[in-house]
């Protein structure tokens, strides 16, 4: 491997960083351990339903700071749990940590025993909603599933107001919403709202000729090319396809923008645990929260801010999904959703 | 002297010795290589199929049962089973409609153009169907697609759908038309000129020779290939993919992508669902066998007398413009189009000069791990299976065709099950036999070279066993009787009289590992994706750019490709 002049200058800084921070916070000290036990397994394996930019940015840092090199999957929430569910029939566990926007899918993985409890030591200051009870995941991020409009094609008067107009047949033909069946935080929205309006308003959105996309990326594209004016979207998304210049503007609905928790965890029997470990640590330290919120993510810690083009959440009325619920209808609702939206 | 007579005497048993050894050697080598050949068949076509039916009738616990076929014989599985046949059907129809009367024109006639009509469906032929229906999305989709923008602004009308089961049908049969022109081309320029010219010495209008001669004649290459058409379009997983699941029409290989790619997957369930397509598959290859065993091919002659060519007058213009318009349909405008998005900053900005942007071809080839990745891995399983099928193929062709062992016709049967099986049920059967001990595969490259192997083998196999039968069996007598062992024939005779044929299949398998998507998603786990798969994927991302910037880096590949190919082996490539 050629190294050159910045990645010594990246790792001199990284070293440097490191020394700042240990100094700093004593709590890392305990953490010398880990870090050395991580080095010594070489590499770990990242599942993440992050944007790509994301996920490489965390990557990066992370292998800048401790020279471990991180590989990465990016897919949905639920394509990853698919994929997941494959490698732990196989015997054969590649992944050592997965990230999913909604933290249904880890809950239910936990459940079959395939998460190890873990408790960050970065991640004891989070309120106790941020953490599965029995530690099989620790919240590591926040988004907002809310409504985008074309920004040429659609007012600020005739946009929707709230989840129910999505029922006006003024939409009919226009509309274009996320499947549960590909993304974790697709799940996290149609549980939403099926707790606001339940399943009569899934049936309006139906009559509306919804056009029904795998990802909320491919809603973006659809509502940016005037192909539809009106898609759900999440904020992680929408704020970055924004600031890439595609015409769309959010709209937060009047019953409440609804909350998707990304959640992180380690798998049991992961090939390197200690790495694994040690990347979690890293995303919900203050430099990985900081990466997370420069793309566009919401900080679970308190102490980083906001990137500066989103809008804060405190001015946001938001709607949180009941999450054991969640788990415990998940398979049902992904069904009845299949049979009545995508056949 | 007893010195002199000992010496022959000794040399003679010495050479004895030598032959022997030489024999046994020869047959021990023989005997290892259709063992190979044996077991690499029974692990790779014969295990996957046995787990296909017995995982169909578990639960994923392994516990014995029903249930699965219960779901399967339900009215919505029998409805996309109908549409799965249908949705063949047209799309062959269509795909023939374009194939046949295009290969008449290049073929026979005087029409202009027909060296860049064969290339363009050549190369047609070699893109995956993922590459113009992505494209064709961006022209028609119903509100936001280029043409209908563009009628939007001359007549205030938006007239395209794509999103309809028509609008797959028609994208279908424009990525699967070069199949039947290359065949029906290739068979028309063979033929006999004689037989027209007789008929038309006896005064038969040319519509009459058409009619009696011509027709009849090339009759079973039309349903050779109409046939291969709808074994294409039964499996075809781009079109489907991007077009279908937005417009909730599914078929079967979509369906089985989604019953496995969502969670819990459902691999048993699948095996049902994949037993009940199997059936399906049976009758339309029984029916293939039934119409090509009344046919004789004997008319069909070596190259050598060119048929003459029939003047259209000045109607060869208009064979040219209808001709010109298919080839730019499924290959020019869509390349364009996919290259202007690849170029652009916001691809929904068209045409704008200050939208210029290289940015997206630099993170497909030098910064995404991912895509760069995918590419290597695509062609190393290319160069694998290229290699496993071509050594395997030449054993089992020459066995089929040059031995009387009791156990070649199973060797013939065993290597061409998963041609007659549709591509993503095969998968289904390969993931459940490799996804358990003893032989656990599943998330490795091995897994997808193994699928590669038995689905392409026949590929192989074909052109390789056509042209040993070929070869006279006297001349590999000669090379007995000239004293070479079986191994010295082989490598000394056979082989150099199989160059072509080698080389043919070597073009054929690759283009298949290239094009290749719907195993390679079912089987890929992130470090082992195709270029396909991470085109697919990022398409899911919604990164329009990206996607179109890795699909362009295919395309020059694939010219690249095709332009050393004709080279190599010039204009019998399109045969």
């Amino acid at each position: 491997m050629k190294i050159n002049k910045e990645q010594v200058l990246a790792g001199g800084m990284a070293i440097a960083g490191a020394c700042f921070l240990w100094l700093s916070t004593p709590s890392l000290a305990a953490d010398e351990g880990l870090i050395e036990r991580a080095r010594q397994e070489g590499k770990v394996v990242f599942y993440t339903s992050k944007a790509t930019a994301n996920a490489e940015g965390v990557a990066k840092g992370f292998t800048d700071k401790y020279g471990i090199p991180v590989q990465l999957f990016r897919a949905g929430g639920t394509q990853i749990a698919q994929k997941l569910a494959l490698e732990l029939r196989s015997g054969k566990l590649e992944a050592d940590v997965a990230e999913t926007s909604d933290p249904t899918m880890l809950t239910v993985l936990y459940r079959q025993g395939a998460m190890e409890p873990f408790a960050p030591e970065n991640g004891k200051s989070l309120p106790a909603e941020f953490k599965h009870p029995k530690d099989g995941w620790t919240g590591s991020s926040i988004a907002l599933m809310h409504l985008i409009v074309n920004a040429n094609e659609v007012s600020p008067e005739e946009e929707p107001k709230s989840w129910a107009d999505l029922a006006d047949p003024k939409w009919k033909g226009k509309l274009v919403w996320g499947s549960p069946n590909y993304g974790s935080s697709q799940y996290a929205a149609l549980k939403g709202l099926l707790e606001l309006h339940g399943w009569d308003l899934i049936e309006a959105m139906k009559k509306n000729e919804t056009m029904i996309i795998r990802g909320w990326p491919e809603a973006e594209n659809a509502v940016a090319s005037g192909e539809r004016l009106v898609g759900g979207d999440a904020s992680s998304r929408s704020f970055r396809a924004m600031s890439g210049g595609l015409p769309l503007r959010n709209v937060y609905p009047e019953e409440g923008s609804i909350v998707s928790l990304s959640a992180i965890g380690v798998m049991k029997g992961a090939p390197h645990p200690n790495a694994a470990k040690l990347l979690i640590e890293y995303v919900l330290s203050e430099e990985g929260q900081q990466i997370y919120a420069e793309n566009f993510a919401y900080p679970v810690r308190q102490d980083v801010p906001v990137g500066d083009s989103m809008k804060p959440l405190t001015e946001i009325k938001m709607h949180t999904p009941d999450s054991e619920e969640a788990v415990d209808q998940h398979a049902q609702i992904v069904r009845r959703w299949t049979q009545m939206m995508e056949r | 002297m007893p010195q002199d007579i000992a010496l022959p005497r000794s040399s003679l048993s010495g050479s004895t010795v030598l032959r022997t050894r030489k024999v046994s050697a020869d047959r021990t080598l023989r005997w290892l290589l259709w063992a190979c050949v044996f077991a690499s068949l029974g692990l790779l076509v014969l295990y996957p199929l046995i787990w296909l039916i017995m995982g169909s009738f578990q639960t994923a616990m392994g516990e014995w049962t029903l249930g699965h076929y219960e779901e399967v014989f339900s009215s919505y599985y029998l409805n996309l089973l109908w549409d799965s046949l249908w949705f063949t059907f047209l799309a062959t129809v269509v795909a023939m409609a374009l194939g046949v009367p295009m290969a008449w024109a290049v073929a026979r006639t005087d029409m202009p153009g027909k060296s860049l009509f064969r290339a363009a469906s050549a190369v047609t032929f070699v893109l995956p169907p993922l590459f113009q229906a992505m494209a064709f999305v961006f022209i028609f989709q119903p509100n936001a697609g280029l043409l209908n923008l563009l009628f939007d602004d001359l007549f205030g009308v938006k007239p395209f759908d794509i999103f309809t089961f028509s609008g797959l049908v028609l994208v279908t049969a424009l990525g699967a038309y070069p199949q039947s022109f290359l065949l029906v081309d290739s068979a028309l320029r063979s033929m006999d000129p004689a037989l027209e010219e007789a008929a038309t010495t006896v005064g038969a209008s040319r519509w009459r020779v058409l009619r009696s001669i011509t027709l009849p004649l090339v009759l079973p290459s039309i349903l050779t290939g109409m046939n291969l058409t709808a074994i294409h379009n039964l499996v075809v997983f781009g079109p489907p993919a991007v077009i279908g699941i937005p417009a909730n029409i599914y078929v079967m290989a979509t369906q089985i992508y989604v019953e496995l790619s969502t969670f819990p997957p459902r691999l048993e369930f699948t095996a049902a669902l994949s037993i009940l397509f199997l059936g399906f598959a049976a009758i339309l290859l029984t029916f293939q066998l039934f119409v090509l065993r009344r046919r004789s091919f004997s008319t069909i002659v070596g190259k050598g007398m060119r048929p003459r060519e029939i003047p259209l007058g000045p109607w060869r213009w208009a064979a040219f413009a209808l001709c010109g318009a298919l080839v730019f349909t499924a290959l020019l405008f869509p390349a364009a189009i996919l290259v202007s998005i690849s170029l652009s900053k916001v691809w929904t900005n068209w045409f704008q000069l200050d939208n210029f942007t290289i940015a997206h071809y630099v993170q497909v080839l030098f910064v995404h791990s991912r895509t760069l990745d995918s590419i290597a891995n695509t062609l190393i399983l290319a160069l694998v299976t290229v290699a496993s099928t071509l050594s395997a193929g030449l054993v089992i062709a020459y066995i089929i065709v040059k031995t009387r062992h009791r156990a070649r016709q199973i060797l013939n049967y065993l290597s061409f099950i998963p041609y007659s099986i549709p591509g993503a049920v095969f998968t289904v059967g390969v993931i459940l036999a490799f996804i358990r001990p003893p032989f656990v595969l599943y998330g490795t490259l091995g897994i997808l070279a193994a699928c590669y192997f038995a689905r392409f083998l026949p590929f192989a196999i074909q052109p390789l066993s056509a042209a040993l039968r070929q070869i006279d069996n006297s001349l590999l007598e000669a090379g007995r009787v000239a004293g070479a062992g079986w191994w010295r024939t082989t490598r000394r005779i056979t082989l150099p009289l199989l160059k072509f044929s080698v080389l043919s299949t070597v073009l054929l398998v690759f283009v298949a590992c290239l094009r290749e998507v719907v195993s390679a998603i079912l089987l890929a786990a992130p470090n082992t994706e195709t270029m396909m798969v991470s085109a697919f994927r990022l398409w899911e991302e919604g990164a329009v750019q990206e996607t179109a910037a890795l699909m362009v880096v295919l395309l020059v590949l694939v010219l690249v490709f095709f332009t050393v190919a004709r080279s190599v082996i010039g204009n019998r490539l399109y045969d």
